[in-house]
């Protein structure tokens, strides 16, 4: 979103807010036209609407209606830091950084919907700016957080200094193919067992050694793929036959079918 | 209540659509609707897999990791979608050894820059993870650990600038536990005995997935505690004695463990490594990113104890850990914790002292009222100098001060005497409770050249709370 954008966008907006040509939706009890809204610390704090009231209202929050193209100021009028930022959709912050305790800030809306808002550093602090009317085009990007994945070598700097990068959320991923575990080879030793295997894809291998339904030893490891090692010792592991179990688990959830040896020690 | 009298945490843990903060309904009361996924001590604690190196020579292991994303199961029957070292929350533990160097090559599949820090360990300042030496996103790095220092449970974590209090969140960390010969002739527990916990908070969306609300005054408060990933879990132990290495994972929650009713802890080491003598506690303060390592005894209790640690800052999900399930038969044991562990090193005089102060300035959280520059350096200690570093915290919020690369004994905490347990040993991360100053003496060696320190609590860290600091030869 543009945010201040002097030139001819803000004037057609201040013209039309001025002589009514601003797209009337009467949603809201409000009038759409540019709003301010002051950030208060007193009993609250909160956002709100009114300009000359010194306290906060229980549960006070600030709902303004504007038209596409106008702007939102916000007034810090408290002595605790506040800012004023998106909770969803396309982001935005008025101020760009930081969290002032004096003057103003401004953010202006081309496009209509809904735009709830917070304050960054007292998440209580809430309120919604509803735009109407028909979506102006910027021709410059779009509010939606972009990564900011720098080609630069190691030591160059990305910015910093209180700039807040913004990072994605996980999504997931589509993999579905099962890991697969073969050539599994037991080999016996004194009080221990040695397993070697064959994994197709890194995969966290978890190696159980039973004797009929109990478990004596068992371990879990994370192997890339190829062919891999694991020697299991214990005490425990005496003179007699053992069941040796494999299983793999991919980083997506996909299990391979669980591969068993049998095996004798005779040590 | 250590955080200041607002700190209670009212978050919404299940979100309805729309408007999330119009309608705040208590975490307690999104629990008791949806009360399966999140009922303690449900599932058995998860083990953490172990990395297996790709080649060893003789000097060295080399390893290979992807930072890539996964899907975990952390709530029974859901999928949550992580970022993870090889896609696993908690990332596999790399076991070192002193005096053998740890290759690890890591390549980032992400959509963004990413690095690696060894937090807790003595290593060179190119590969310690600087939050400015980032792999940009689909490029790799190999990072060469020399593991020349004490026996530690240390721990390795994304530190790209900016972004560590989401990646972390999202499960980009991993434990890195380092031996030596000194904790095998002690003869500590080991194998299945020497258990890693790695607690942290979350909260959860209805489909599962991380949900994450920024606070940059408090710092990221969730409403469920995972304990290597499962809710709350349980373990079955024998009645012996195990070593558990505790790692606070959390973004910037700090806990007091409490085992049952005050039951007896055996703390044998910290963020540094072994102490110089085990200290016993009943009640542990522990910051974000700091490291216990506590020997408990379960010969003390009778067969089928249900013992639960707890968290005596929490409320609701946040006050069981988890939970000791003690089995039968065991009770004997030869295996006596020594007295003595670890002789304590003297250390050169201080030469400096340096006071920094803790704040919220204008626009972010600060030190000394500046914020990170990494044009600009904010402290040159000599090289194999020690300093006094004083922490004066301004604020009402705790912070857990740590410095790269180096460890710190510390000297004296003005909110009263400094308990064995900090004083018999080194320490990496420090917690300075609200209006507190701190005192701890620094050694700025084994390596030169510029790291960092930093408030470890994650959204103050990425709200420009931390510093450079260059160790000049």
């Amino acid at each position: 979103m543009g945010r201040g954008r002097s030139g001819i966008y803000a004037a057609v907006a201040a013209i039309a807010a001025t002589t009514g040509l601003g797209a009337v939706g009467a949603a809201g009890a409000d009038e759409a036209a540019p709003a301010d809204i002051y950030a208060r610390d007193a009993g609250g704090p909160c956002f709100s609407e009114d300009a000359g009231a010194t306290q906060c209202a229980a549960g006070e929050t600030a709902d303004v209606t504007i038209n596409t193209g106008e702007t939102v100021t916000f007034h810090f009028v408290g002595s605790q830091p506040h800012n004023a930022a998106s909770d969803s959709g396309p982001a935005w912050k008025a101020p760009d950084t930081g969290y002032p305790t004096s003057g103003t800030a401004t953010e202006t809306f081309n496009n209509p919907g809904t735009y709830p808002f917070h304050c960054e550093v007292h998440p209580q602090m809430t309120g919604v700016v509803q735009v109407e009317g028909d979506p102006i085009p910027t021709g410059t990007a779009t509010a939606t957080a972009t990564a900011t994945a720098t080609a630069t070598p190691p030591s160059s700097p990305p910015p910093t200094t209180g700039g807040q990068t913004t990072t994605p959320n996980p999504s997931g991923g589509t993999d579905d193919i099962k890991p697969r575990v073969s050539s599994v080879k037991s080999t016996a030793l004194r009080r221990a067992v040695r397993v070697r295997f064959k994994l197709s894809e890194p995969a966290t291998v978890t190696i159980r050694v039973k004797r009929g339904r109990k478990v004596l030893k068992s371990a879990r490891v994370q192997a890339r793929a190829g062919t891999r090692s694991v020697t299991l010792r214990s005490k425990k592991l005496k003179k007699g036959r053992y069941t040796v179990e494999i299983q793999a688990r991919d980083a997506f959830g996909n299990r391979s079918s669980l591969a068993k040896k049998r095996l004798r020690l005779r040590r | 209540m250590r955080n200041g009298f607002a700190s209670v945490a009212l978050l919404c843990a299940l979100p309805t659509g729309g408007s999330t903060r119009r309608s705040l309904i208590t975490s307690a009361g999104r629990r008791a609707q949806a009360r399966s996924p999140f009922t303690p001590f449900r599932r058995d604690l998860p083990r953490i897999p172990e990395l297996l190196p790709v080649r060893r020579t003789s000097t060295a292991d080399v390893y290979d990791v992807q930072i890539q994303q996964g899907l975990a199961e952390v709530l029974p029957g859901f999928e949550t979608p992580i970022y993870g070292y090889e896609g696993v929350y908690p990332g596999p533990t790399i076991r070192a050894r002193t005096g053998r160097e740890s290759i690890v090559r890591q390549h980032n599949t992400l959509t963004f820059e990413s690095n690696v820090h060894l937090h807790g360990g003595f290593v060179p300042a190119g590969h310690d993870g600087h939050p400015m030496d980032v792999i940009p996103a689909g490029g790799s790095f190999e990072y060469h650990y020399p593991n020349l220092q004490d026996a530690a449970t240390l721990w390795y974590h994304d530190h790209a600038h900016g972004r560590t209090s989401r990646t972390l969140y999202h499960g980009l960390m991993a434990m890195y536990v380092l031996e030596d010969d000194l904790e095998r002739e002690l003869e500590l527990p080991t194998g299945e005995y020497d258990v890693p916990l790695v607690i942290a908070d979350h909260s959860f969306n209805r489909d599962g997935s991380f949900r994450y609300l920024e606070n940059v005054d408090l710092g990221f408060r969730g409403d469920t505690l995972l304990v290597n990933g499962a809710v709350s879990p349980r373990m079955r132990v024998d009645r012996r004695k195990y070593r558990f290495r505790l790692l606070n994972g959390s973004n910037s929650r700090s806990y007091t463990l409490r085992l049952g009713r005050g039951r007896k802890m055996l703390q044998i080491a910290g963020d540094g490594g072994l102490l110089t003598r085990p200290v016993v506690r009943r009640r542990v303060p522990f910051h974000p990113a700091e490291r216990l390592d506590l020997v408990i005894d379960f010969r003390d209790y009778a067969p089928g104890t249900e013992l639960v640690l707890h968290n005596e800052d929490g409320e609701a999900g946040t006050v069981a850990i988890m939970r000791f399930d003690v089995g039968r038969g065991g009770g004997s044991e030869d295996f006596r914790v020594p007295r003595r562990m670890r002789p304590r090193e003297p250390l050169p005089e201080p030469v400096a002292d340096r006071r920094w102060e803790l704040g919220f300035g204008f626009g972010a959280w600060q030190i000394n009222g500046k914020d990170f520059d990494h044009a600009r350096m904010d402290a040159r200690p000599s090289h194999g100098t020690t300093e006094r570093w004083t922490f004066a915290n301004r604020s009402n919020r705790v912070h857990p001060m740590h410095i790269h690369g180096f460890l710190f004994r510390v000297l004296w905490r003005s909110s009263g005497p400094v308990h064995p347990g900090e004083r018999l040993g080194w320490k990496d991360t420090i917690g300075v409770l609200p209006n507190e100053r701190v005192t701890v003496q620094a050694w700025f060696a084994p390596y030169a050249g510029k790291y960092v320190f930093h408030c470890h609590a994650l959204e103050h860290a990425d709200k420009a709370m931390m510093l450079q600091l260059e160790v000049m030869t």
